[in-house]
């Protein structure tokens, strides 16, 4: 049993409640599209993702229906990809069989990075309203946190309470799941921002 | 108090954690750390290795949610989404850009690691029932009302907005470079860094000030810009100028102009929150104003049932909910005379 905590559930969005409370019917309603579990699986995430997006732009008055009619588009979307890929790889079979190889390749670290997304936007999405619009602004939209401290009318030092306050709950959320950090931290060089170079200087000094 | 002194403390994990996050916080919230906060940072985590193993864990985390710029690339269906997103507008411009000045001036406009461009432009609309926020790239804000729409024009010298539809809410990021107009039927209000509501109404327009001040301009100044007559937007002649908490409605002249309270203003705005309120007014003007949220019309039976005086709040969108109130609270009966017609009488 995972263990979640009263305030949790009130301050998570309204579509991460909504997806969780609907999850088993809306991969049930897809058991119509896909045989595949894992199909069913993917679908369902790619449609929590795409209605957290949806959320983070505008309010979405009826999470469920939200979440059922994205799981439909996205549903329909797959099926028409695959009679694609199918055709693709006819094709590709005809000319090289190397090609094959190399996509393959690329569609596990595909699967790998929308893993890690998805871990990540739950988190960020069971964060209070607060810390999600400044996690949103810093690392989806972009803005510097003294810009952020601009946009939001609030000090600098506000803005790195809010993230600090969020990083404990973030931290707090991938034990609750049993998520190791570690494992989807930035552990990928192109994923060394500034801050962990640094820490990661400090510590290394630190050592010798 | 030596007793307390002597109480051995066991490394407090929670406390520990909760620094890491802020040293985390705060080193990638300043371009650089003093060294004195430098040296303060190095000692703690010398102190013990849960220090240490919780900095690289918050840092950790802190670079992982680096990933969800990807976001930004999880398209929306395009049926769910009638407009075009930020992103999808910030790109269409850079195109068109790219194409009228060839290459030679794309870097001017790079989308660079901020993605803050000061151009943009495009157009955004609610249906009945809906309402939508959106960012602008100077860091504006505009929030649409139900069955609402605007267009947008971010130039090197002005920002022009036009209120095609509806009602719209501005919290207009300061830019004294840049003023912020917003074009309405014949008029037009214009802002530096303040925020304002600008309702359209029939042959005229009500703006409601939250904040700063915002100045009105009439028509025939408003010509002065498109004929390109004038210097800069400065040397337009305002009609008036109105300061937070005043609300006007004006057209050619000014028809109105009035203060409301604190109260008022917040019930006045709250529609941005997804609700409407209201605080004695009469039925028929609620009713009017419920209205603009949903395709139902509303017919009032009884013409003294129009007078009464109705309070509280309801959610934007959810006007069932309302009907249930009115039956429930002040007596009245709401009958569904068809799929999209309900009809209000005094319950007998």
């Amino acid at each position: 049993m995972k263990r979640r905590t009263t305030s949790g559930v009130r301050r998570m969005t309204d579509i991460l409640g909504s997806f969780l409370k609907n999850e088993l019917a809306l991969k049930k309603y897809l058991s119509r599209f896909f045989s595949k579990t894992q199909e069913i699986e993917d679908v369902a995430q790619e449609t929590f993702l795409k209605a957290f997006v949806a959320e983070s732009k505008a309010k979405i008055h009826s999470p469920k229906a939200y979440l059922f009619r994205t799981a439909k588009h996205t549903a329909l979307n797959e099926l028409a990809k695959k009679a694609n890929q199918t055709t693709d790889f006819i094709e590709d079979s005809e000319s090289s069989s190397v090609l094959q190889d190399k996509e393959q390749v690329g569609a596990d670290d595909t699967l790998d990075s929308k893993r890690k997304l998805l871990v990540f936007t739950k988190a960020v999405a069971s964060l209070p309203p607060n810390c999600r619009r400044v996690f949103l602004l810093r690392k989806m939209d972009g803005l510097k946190v003294k810009e952020i401290a601009r946009h939001l009318d609030i000090s600098v030092s506000g803005v790195e309470k809010h993230i600090a306050t969020g990083l404990v709950k973030c931290n707090q959320y991938f034990k609750e799941q049993g998520y190791d950090p570690s494992e989807f931290g930035a552990t990928v060089p192109s994923d060394v921002t500034k801050t962990r170079a640094e820490v990661t200087a400090l510590l290394q000094g630190k050592d010798e | 108090m030596s007793k307390v002194e002597n109480i051995v403390e066991f490394p407090n994990l929670k406390a520990i954690e909760e620094e890491a996050a802020l040293w985390v916080a705060r080193l990638d919230g300043r371009e650089t750390l003093p060294a004195d906060e430098m040296k303060a940072l190095r000692e703690w985590v010398s102190v013990s290795p849960q220090h240490k193993e919780a900095l690289e864990r918050m840092s950790s985390l802190w670079g992982g949610l680096d990933c969800l710029d990807d976001l930004n690339y999880i398209e929306r269906d395009p049926v769910l989404t009638r407009m075009p997103s930020r992103h999808q507008a910030r790109w269409w411009i850079a195109g068109a850009v790219a194409a009228s000045f060839m290459l030679a001036t794309i870097g001017m406009f790079s989308l660079g690691p901020n993605r803050q461009d000061a151009f943009q432009s495009g157009r955004y609309a609610t249906v009945v029932g809906e309402q939508e926020t959106v960012s602008l790239a100077d860091g504006s804000i505009i929030i649409l009302n139900t069955n609402s729409e605007v267009t947008v024009d971010l130039s090197d010298n002005r920002r022009s907005i036009t209120l095609l539809r509806g009602e719209a809410h501005f919290d207009v990021a300061p830019d004294a470079g840049r003023p912020f107009l917003v074009y309405a039927n014949d008029g037009i209000v214009k802002a530096v860094g303040t925020a304002f509501t600008v309702q359209l109404r029939k042959n005229a327009v009500e703006v409601t000030v939250s904040e700063g001040v915002v100045a009105l301009i009439s028509r025939p100044q408003a010509q002065l810009i498109e004929d390109e007559s004038l210097e800069t937007v400065d040397d337009l002649t305002p009609l008036a100028a109105l300061t937070v908490g005043q609300s006007a409605v004006f057209a050619e002249t000014v028809e109105s102009i009035h203060r409301i309270t604190d109260d008022a203003l917040d019930r006045k705005l709250l529609w941005r929150e997804g609700f409407i309120a209201f605080a004695g007014e009469p039925l028929s003007s609620v009713v009017a104003d419920v209205s603009r949220y949903t395709d139902i019309i509303i017919e009032i039976d009884d013409p003294a049932l129009e007078k009464l005086p109705i309070g509280g709040y309801f959610k934007v969108g959810e006007v069932e909910d309302m009907f249930d109130s009115l039956e429930a609270t002040f007596g009245i009966r709401a009958e569904r005379v068809s799929a999209n017609k309900v009809r209000l009488s005094r319950a007998s």
